[in-house]
């Protein structure tokens, strides 16, 4: 056997399990959804081919665009708090100065470890209209703006999108701390011989050379975004109606409360789409290029 | 030995390994025959042998997986069931399987993979999705052989067959009503007048509104509870079908009774009814606010009378329809049609089970009423609780002999397209939504809930 093909071989020993692996458990049961949802099927009975109908009703459903709107808002609100304030605790985090990092450090990983129930239960008391935390403090600060802060037709989607942001900070804040670790310390003490200010000298250093961990982190932000479902299904149950609806919990209403299963795939299948291109957006303009240091 | 003999020797060896496994098949088969408590074999074996020589079945040698609501009040209930059972079937064993409360979504998901349980609590619109799919089995000759129908009352007997005439399950409890309790001493402290029609009842939600008293509990966390609201709304407009009527196929929500009983509830919601809350608050966070006097009053089902008398005691009353457009009505909200305890058309044991989930009923509805003092017995047979029936228990026992009529809970409709846009509309109704809005959604939804 020549080292080419010992090398082939190679390949296929450690390649071919995984695949296999991979292909059996995501990719048939994705294929699996895209044919489902041409079908008329109550999961039970035989199911009928009904073409492009499941996709059509979805454009006309109310609950389909609510879905759309609400996973947007819940992606944007992760990116924000979780890249944004991630990236200011990280950089902070960094800072040699900063005493007691262990101690922050672990803080804000705990929640990380909790189970989503947990936290749901934990944000429905904060949220609380009567006596809940955040209007306590309002009124305890004279602002009268006492609020139904997951019964609210505008509030909802963002008090449950925060609390989810919340809960996986961690994450975020662990991988983008890493990438701050990983930059070059002469780069940071050539801009502070230069006499760049604290906040100039990330903006320019810290920002852009994070530019592939952000990739990581946006996949992940909007992916998880417009996946949500845990959230709502424990916090409000998708309502009051439909206010708090994504494409997952309307999948689940569809396959599992309605019967529809057909009509659940093909609001899976808008799902796996929009990931998708979100992903691809995501590959295509940010971080082009591989840094080297 | 050489290799002429091996051949003859191996074949002599598997000929008798195989001779010797059809014998302990054989042997097998006959226990298996021996201990199959099954009708026919009984019944052959009793037709060869005199009674007294036939071998009773030996106890417990039929187990069987049982899929209910073993839970809470009701666990005491199932026990002695189970217990009494062990009379009338010996040989049955049941397991019980504690139900999900997730939409039946698990007992679902069992029909789709074929594993039904042999005995499951089914509602009537799991009947319908179950029949449809050839998952049950058609109990009418257990039903027959047991004389079934004689043992209930003249108004639980309709509750034992479908719409087509077969029956799919034998009921275990009566019809409830969904009704809303009050609290008398906050009524009084406050000068408010219990009401008993619909304009009554907005005074009093503004009067308790206006003194910082939250006028009605309700754990819209929930989706059901929201359509009981709609539902007695309507109901009391004039429309005793209720929204049980467009889940049957006929109307629609721009009828007069549907826009005036979503008026109602648009008011209602207006003027206070419920708190902001209410869309993140459970079953037992709404008691206990209504236990602790921080709300007026709190609807639910009949069936938790025993449970709110036990924390409110002589402080609780009832009232039945403050949504209706006179006093004095007895049309109804709530009930329910036929289902109980079904049975799998795969099971096993079908025959057996299919006997065993009729009596079972029948012993259930016994413990119901002796145990948790069930003021509306399905049966012909007369029986004391325990503990006697509490006041408002009493109240109902006596009441109910009026009631004209009775819708269903939103678990009752048939149609799951138009039980879940229902259940979600009516609660946008309830967190303040426009009538206007409300009609033209649900109608665009009552249409392709019925394609």
């Amino acid at each position: 056997m020549t080292t080419k093909q010992k090398y082939n071989l190679a390949l296929l020993v450690f390649t071919v399990p995984t695949l296999l692996f991979f292909s059996v458990i995501v990719v048939f049961p994705i294929l699996q959804t895209f044919q489902k949802s041409f079908f008329d099927w109550d999961g039970l009975t035989p199911a009928t081919f009904i073409g492009f109908d499941n996709y059509v009703r979805l454009w006309g459903d109310d609950d389909f665009w609510v879905s759309i709107r609400n996973g947007l808002i819940f992606a944007l609100v992760l990116v924000v708090y979780q890249i944004g304030i991630g990236t200011l605790l990280a950089i902070a985090l960094s800072t040699k100065s900063l005493r007691g990092k262990k101690f922050f450090r672990t803080s804000y990983f705990v929640p990380v470890v909790l189970s989503g129930v947990v936290v749901s239960q934990l944000w429905i008391a904060i949220y609380n209209t009567d006596g809940g935390l955040i209007n306590s403090l309002l009124s305890l600060f004279g602002f009268n703006y006492q609020q139904a802060w997951l019964s609210g037709e505008h509030s909802s989607i963002w008090a449950i999108a925060f609390s989810g942001a919340w809960h996986h900070l961690g994450i975020q804040l662990v991988l983008i701390y890493t990438a701050i670790k990983s930059i070059p310390e002469q780069l940071y003490e050539a801009a502070t011989i230069d006499g760049a200010p604290f906040w100039k000298m990330h903006w320019k250093i810290t920002v852009p050379l994070l530019s592939e961990a952000y990739k990581f982190c946006l996949i992940i932000a909007i992916t998880g975004g417009l996946n949500a479902f845990q959230n709502m299904f424990v916090m409000t149950n998708g309502g009051p109606g439909n206010i708090s609806y994504t494409l997952t919990f309307m999948m689940y209403k569809a396959a599992f409360r309605s019967g529809e299963y057909g009509y659940g795939s093909a609001a899976a299948a808008v799902l796996v789409l929009e990931c998708l291109l979100f992903t691809i957006l995501i590959n295509k303009f940010v971080a082009r290029e591989k840094i080297n240091y | 030995m050489n290799n002429k003999m091996k051949k003859p020797a191996l074949t002599l060896m598997t000929l008798s390994m195989v001779a010797l496994a059809l014998a302990a098949c054989g042997s097998n088969n006959d226990n298996s025959a021996s201990s199959d408590p099954s009708p026919s074999a009984s019944a052959s074996a009793s037709a060869s042998s005199t009674p007294a020589e036939s071998p009773a079945p030996e106890a417990g040698s039929v187990k069987l997986k049982f899929y209910a609501q073993y839970s809470g009040v009701e666990i005491p209930v199932y026990d002695a069931a189970k217990e009494a059972m062990k009379q009338i079937m010996p040989e049955v064993d049941v397991e019980f399987e504690v139900a999900a409360q997730d939409d039946e979504q698990k007992i679902k998901t069992y029909a789709a993979a074929g594993s039904l349980p042999d005995i499951f609590f089914a509602s009537s619109g799991l009947i319908e999705t179950l029949k449809k799919s050839d998952n049950l089995y058609v109990m009418d000759d257990i039903v027959k052989a047991n004389n079934i129908e004689a043992l209930l009352n003249d108004s639980s007997k309709p509750m034992l067959w479908n719409k087509d005439g077969h029956s799919y399950s034998v009921p275990n409890v009566g019809q409830w009503a969904g009704i809303i309790y009050y609290n008398k001493e906050l009524f009084e402290q406050n000068g408010v007048k219990v009401p008993t029609m619909y304009s009554e009842m907005l005074e009093a939600v503004k009067a308790f509104k206006a003194k910082d008293i939250t006028p009605l509990a309700v754990f819209a966390k929930e989706k059901w509870p929201a359509a009981l609201l709609l539902d007695m709304a309507i109901v009391g407009s004039g429309d005793v079908g209720g929204l049980k009527k467009l889940d049957n196929g006929e109307g629609n929500f721009s009828e007069d009774a549907f826009v005036k009983g979503s008026q109602k509830i648009s008011e209602l919601v207006a003027a206070g009814l419920i708190s902001k809350n209410a869309f993140n608050t459970t079953a037992d966070d709404a008691a206990a606010q209504f236990a602790s006097g921080k709300a007026a009053m709190y609807v639910n089902g009949a069936w938790s009378m025993a449970n709110i008398f036990e924390k409110l005691g002589d402080k609780v009353d009832i009232m039945y329809t403050p949504l209706a457009d006179t006093a004095g009505s007895w049309n109804m909200s709530g009930g329910g049609f036929n289902q109980g305890f079904a049975v799998s058309k795969n099971s096993k044991k079908a025959e057996i089970a299919a006997k065993y989930a009729a009596l079972f009923s029948i012993e259930f509805a016994k413990q119901r009423v002796i145990q948790l003092a069930d003021p509306n017995s399905i049966l012909v047979e007369k029986l004391v609780p325990t503990n006697g029936l509490n006041t408002i228990q009493q109240k109902y026992s006596d009441d109910s002999v009026n009631f004209k009529t009775m819708t269903t809970f939103a678990w009752g409709y048939e149609n799951a397209k138009f039980k879940t846009f229902i259940e979600d509309n009516s609660q946008k109704l309830l967190s303040g939504q426009k009538t206007d809005d409300f009609i033209s959604d649900s109608n665009k939804a009552l249409e392709t809930a019925r394609k």
